[in-house]
C-alpha cells in the first residue's frame, strides 16, 4: 500500500537531476562523517617507559 | 520506468548545471567541499576555545600539549605567556621557586607554558618546534637542555619512543617551511629508532626517502609529500579535537585567572631559597638531597674515583655523541622557521663530578662545545657555568634544579621575556 501510494513521488524526485544530486551529496557526506566518526580519534599516547639516562 | 540509461539523461544547459553527466563526481566533489568547510569553520571555532582556555590550562600540565600541538601554538598567540620546552628539569622540585609556580600568578606580567617530558632530547625537541610551524616566526621560546644527554652516545630508543609523537614527526618530514637539506638530516636520525616509525608507513616511507640522496628518492618523496600533508592535516584536526574533549571534560572551567604583580627581589629570593635548601642535604658534602643520595648517588660516591680518572670515558662520549647531531637539528630548526629562542643549559654537579673521578677541565670541555655550537646560530646561550661548583644549585647529578637553582632560572625567564638578558 506505502509503496502505491509514494512510488509516483519518489520516481518523480528520483527523476529530478537536482534531488538526485543531493540524495548523492547526502550519501557521500553519510560516508565521509562515517569515516570522521570512525577515524576522528587520534591516538596520542606514547609507550610507557622508565627513564634510562640515570 | 523503460530504458534507465534514458531516464538518467537530462537534456541541454540543465545537465551541465546539475553535474548530472557526471552525478556521482559533482556529489563528490559537494561533499568533499561542503566536509572542507565545515571542518575548517570547526577548526577555527577550536582555535578560538583553545585561545581562551589556555591560560588556565597552563598550570596543570596537559599531556596533550606534549603529544599535539595545539595548545603551544594557542600559547605562541598569547602575549603573555612564554612557552619553554625541555626535559624534567624543568618540572622537577615542587616548590614556590619552580618557574610554573614562581610564574603562575603573573608576578611580572607573564606565566610560563612549560611543555617537558622525561627524556626529551634535542630530537624530539625539534619535531615538537616543527610543528609549530611558520607561528614561531618572530616569537621568543625557550629551550632547556641538560648535559646529562650528552654523557651518553645517543638517546635510548625507549626513552626516545616515550616522548614520540607521530604528528610532531609528520610535521617535520612534510614541512613545507624547512629546507630538503635539514628535513634529510633529521630523517637520517629518525630512522635510527624504527619501531616508532611501525604506525605510521606514509611517514616511514617519506623519511626513507628523504634519507637517501638520489633524483630518484627525491621524486617518490615529492610524490607523497601532498599525501603526508593531508595526513598531518587530519592528525592536527584529530590534535584539536582532544584538546576541545578536554576542556569539555572540565564543565565549571573558569578562563580567567588571578594575576597578583609583584617586583621579585632576586637577590633575597636565592637567599632564602637557599637557607631553605641546605637542611635537605645533610647527608652529604655535594648538596644532594638526603632522599637521592641514600637512593643512589651515595653508592656511586663510594666506588672511590680518583681525581679525573673518569676524565677520558667522559670526553670520549660526550665529544663523540650523536646528541650533537641532533642539537644542531634543533638549532636549525628554530633558525629555518625565524624564532627568537634562549638557549638555556643547566650545569655539571660539580663537586659530584669531581667525586666521581671527573675534572673540571673535563666539564668545561662541554660547556665550551655547547656554547661554540649555539653561538654558530647567533641565539643567545645561558649555561649557568658559575655554578658548576656550587653545592645547592642543583640537587642531582642530572642537573634537576634546587629552590636556590630555580630562582636563577626563573630570574633569566624574566629578564630574556623583558628583553633584557645580557
Amino acid at each position: 500500500m506505502w509503496t502505491k501510494r509514494w512510488m509516483p513521488f519518489i520516481t518523480a524526485l528520483s527523476t529530478d537531476p537536482w534531488v538526485r544530486l543531493a540524495a548523492l551529496t547526502f550519501y557521500y557526506l553519510a560516508i565521509i562523517l562515517g569515516l570522521i566518526l570512525m577515524y576522528g580519534k587520534g591516538d596520542f599516547s606514547t609507550p610507557p617507559f622508565i627513564y634510562q639516562g640515570f | 520506468m523503460g530504458n534507465t540509461a534514458q531516464n538518467h539523461r537530462v537534456p541541454g544547459a540543465k545537465g551541465c548545471i546539475t553535474g548530472m553527466k557526471y552525478p556521482h563526481l559533482a556529489s563528490a566533489l559537494l561533499a568533499i567541499l561542503l566536509t572542507g568547510t565545515s571542518l575548517f569553520s570547526w577548526s577555527t571555532y577550536a582555535s578560538s576555545l583553545e585561545d581562551r582556555y589556555i591560560h588556565v590550562l597552563v598550570p596543570t600540565l596537559p599531556d596533550q600539549a606534549i603529544g599535539g600541538s595545539a595548545l603551544l601554538r594557542s600559547a605562541f598567540r598569547q602575549p603573555d605567556l612564554l612557552p619553554a620546552l625541555g626535559s624534567s628539569e624543568l618540572l622537577q622540585v615542587e616548590s614556590s621557586y619552580r618557574a610554573i609556580d614562581f610564574f603562575a600568578s603573573y608576578p611580572t606580567g607573564f606565566n610560563v607554558f612549560v611543555v617537558a617530558k622525561v627524556g626529551a632530547t634535542p630530537l624530539v625537541l625539534a619535531q615538537d618546534l616543527a610543528a609549530i610551524g611558520p607561528s614561531l616566526r618572530g616569537k621568543k621560546v625557550v629551550i632547556s637542555l641538560t648535559p646529562l644527554v650528552f654523557y651518553h652516545p645517543e638517546v635510548y630508543p625507549e626513552d626516545y619512543a616515550g616522548n614520540f609523537s607521530r604528528l610532531h614527526a609528520d610535521e617535520l618530514a612534510f614541512s613545507p617551511y624547512l629546507s630538503f637539506d635539514l628535513k634529510q638530516i633529521a630523517a637520517r636520525r629518525m630512522l635510527d629508532y624504527p619501531d616508532t616509525l611501525s604506525r605510521d608507513p606514509l611517514l616511514r616511507f617519506s623519511l626513507e626517502q628523504l634519507a637517501k640522496d638520489g633524483p630518484l628518492s627525491r621524486l617518490l618523496y615529492y610524490s607523497v609529500l601532498p599525501l603526508g600533508q593531508a595526513q598531518t592535516l587530519i592528525l592536527r584536526l584529530q590534535d584539536q579535537r582532544e584538546v576541545v574533549s578536554l576542556i569539555g571534560r572540565q564543565p565549571g572551567l573558569d578562563p580567567v585567572v588571578t594575576r597578583s604583580p609583584a617586583n621579585p627581589d632576586w637577590e633575597s629570593l636565592a637567599t632564602q631559597a637557599e637557607k631553605q635548601q641546605a637542611p635537605r642535604t645533610t647527608s652529604n658534602p655535594y648538596g644532594v638531597e638526603d632522599s637521592i643520595w641514600f637512593d643512589t648517588h651515595k653508592a656511586w660516591v663510594d666506588q672511590g674515583k680518583a681525581p679525573g680518572s673518569g676524565d677520558s670515558d667522559y670526553l670520549d662520549h660526550m665529544l663523540r655523541t650523536q646528541e650533537w647531531t641532533d642539537l644542531n637539528i634543533m638549532l636549525r630548526t628554530l633558525k629555518e622557521l625565524g624564532a627568537q629562542p634562549l638557549i638555556l643549559s643547566l650545569p655539571a654537579k660539580g663537586p659530584l663530578m669531581d667525586a666521581l673521578g671527573v675534572s673540571s677541565a673535563a666539564r668545561q670541555q662541554f660547556y665550551d662545545s655547547l656554547e661554540g655550537t649555539v653561538a654558530a646560530y647567533g641565539f643567545p646561550l645561558v649555561d649557568y657555568r658559575q655554578f658548576d661548583g656550587d653545592q645547592y644549585f642543583l640537587i642531582d647529578l642530572f642537573s634537576h634544579v634546587s629552590q636556590k637553582g630555580w630562582v636563577y632560572v626563573d630570574q633569566t625567564l624574566d629578564a630574556f621575556y623583558h628583553g633584557s638578558l645580557h
